[in-house]
């Protein structure tokens, strides 16, 4: 089995957003529902402070809330797919907005109305391409609810090439986000390959869940800086 | 007559068997179907989601709203769920965590 997964090193984090510059790009997330957020505190007291920069995108829960909230309502919108991706299937998606009420992380997004990325300039990555030949994920409807997919279209990549073994390593087949951290903060790949990069540093490093409290098991692992909320 | 008599005998016997049938079998009531839209499932203040909790668990906004904001954890900082504040998903496991149904949230391992 392949289950992917994503370390977030707070400790390497500076803030840059580089990341969330690369996913907005990539995946054409308007500013009504950005699909990776940057959160910033402080975390000490004076004179002893450090910021802490937390990027947030979905955190593909094992037990996805958003996908049980819209089991129970009948869409069934919200599917898991083999590798542990979480995504939303926009022409099922009613616009209730159940999943977003109820995910610990207030990932998913109702996206109001669909705008340009950059108003008035040129379009970016997917806007440039017709709406026809975009892959499902970048089908943008308004009044449906958008997450993070993980990039499942570079996923899909990489199994029709039969390459699911180069993901985490060949940019053609990594996250954007990921390949983007000028200070490698960000890592991506299977966890359960013992020998992956991730597994090892994920081990090394003791990176932890966020909210654990809730059930979700999200796969997005952070190494926290000192003082961090997790 | 021995015709009549025949065709009058199968009139009956088929108009018995058609009561018959209809007795050991009755009409299956077609099922209701009612499409689910955002409209049957709303967030909206006198939605769905908001009567529910509101009647059913006795809850004011208070006990909800308010307190989200000091959690600031969330990917959605700035949520627009009116003046009374965000929700903490905190107070939503009390009753939606396994096995409590609905269950929205798993039991923590």
């Amino acid at each position: 089995m392949t289950k992917l997964v994503r370390l977030i090193d707070q400790k390497r984090c500076m803030g840059c957003r580089a990341c969330i510059a690369a996913c907005a790009t990539e995946n054409h997330f308007t500013p009504d529902a950005p699909w990776n957020v940057m959160v910033e505190y402080e975390v000490g007291t004076y004179p002893k402070v450090k910021k802490v920069f937390n990027t947030m995108n979905c955190m593909h829960c094992e037990h996805p809330s958003c996908k049980m909230a819209c089991d129970r309502v009948g869409a069934k919108a919200i599917s898991k797919n083999a590798f542990g991706v979480v995504t939303i299937d926009y022409e099922k998606c009613i616009g209730c907005g159940y999943c977003a009420s109820v995910c610990p992380y207030g990932v998913p997004q109702l996206n109001k109305t669909i705008a340009q990325l950059s108003p008035g300039k040129e379009k970016l990555g997917a806007e440039n391409l017709d709406y026809a030949d975009r892959h499902p994920t970048h089908r943008k409807k308004s009044n449906t609810a958008e997450k993070c997919t993980f990039c499942t279209h570079k996923l899909e990549q990489a199994v029709a090439d039969g390459k699911v073994d180069r993901i985490g390593k060949d940019q053609a087949y990594t996250p954007s986000c990921d390949l983007v951290c000028p200070t490698q903060a960000r890592m991506f790949g299977d966890l359960d390959d013992p020998n992956s990069d991730i597994s090892k540093r994920i081990k090394e490093t003791g990176a932890k869940q966020l909210k654990t409290k809730f059930g979700n098991s999200p796969q997005v692992y952070y190494v926290l800086e000192e003082g961090a909320v997790s | 007559m021995k015709k009549l008599l025949t065709l009058t005998l199968l009139g009956l016997s088929l108009a018995v068997g058609a009561a018959f049938a209809a007795d050991v079998a009755p009409k299956k009531a077609a099922p209701k179907t009612v499409k689910v839209t955002s409209k049957t499932k709303s967030m909206a203040e006198l939605g769905r989601w908001h009567t529910i909790h509101k009647t059913s668990q006795k809850l004011f906004c208070d006990d909800c709203h308010g307190g989200g904001e000091k959690d600031i954890l969330y990917l959605r900082t700035g949520e627009p769920q009116g003046s009374t504040g965000p929700v903490d998903r905190k107070g939503c496991i009390t009753c939606h965590q396994a096995p409590n149904e609905p269950t929205y949230y798993a039991a923590p391992k």
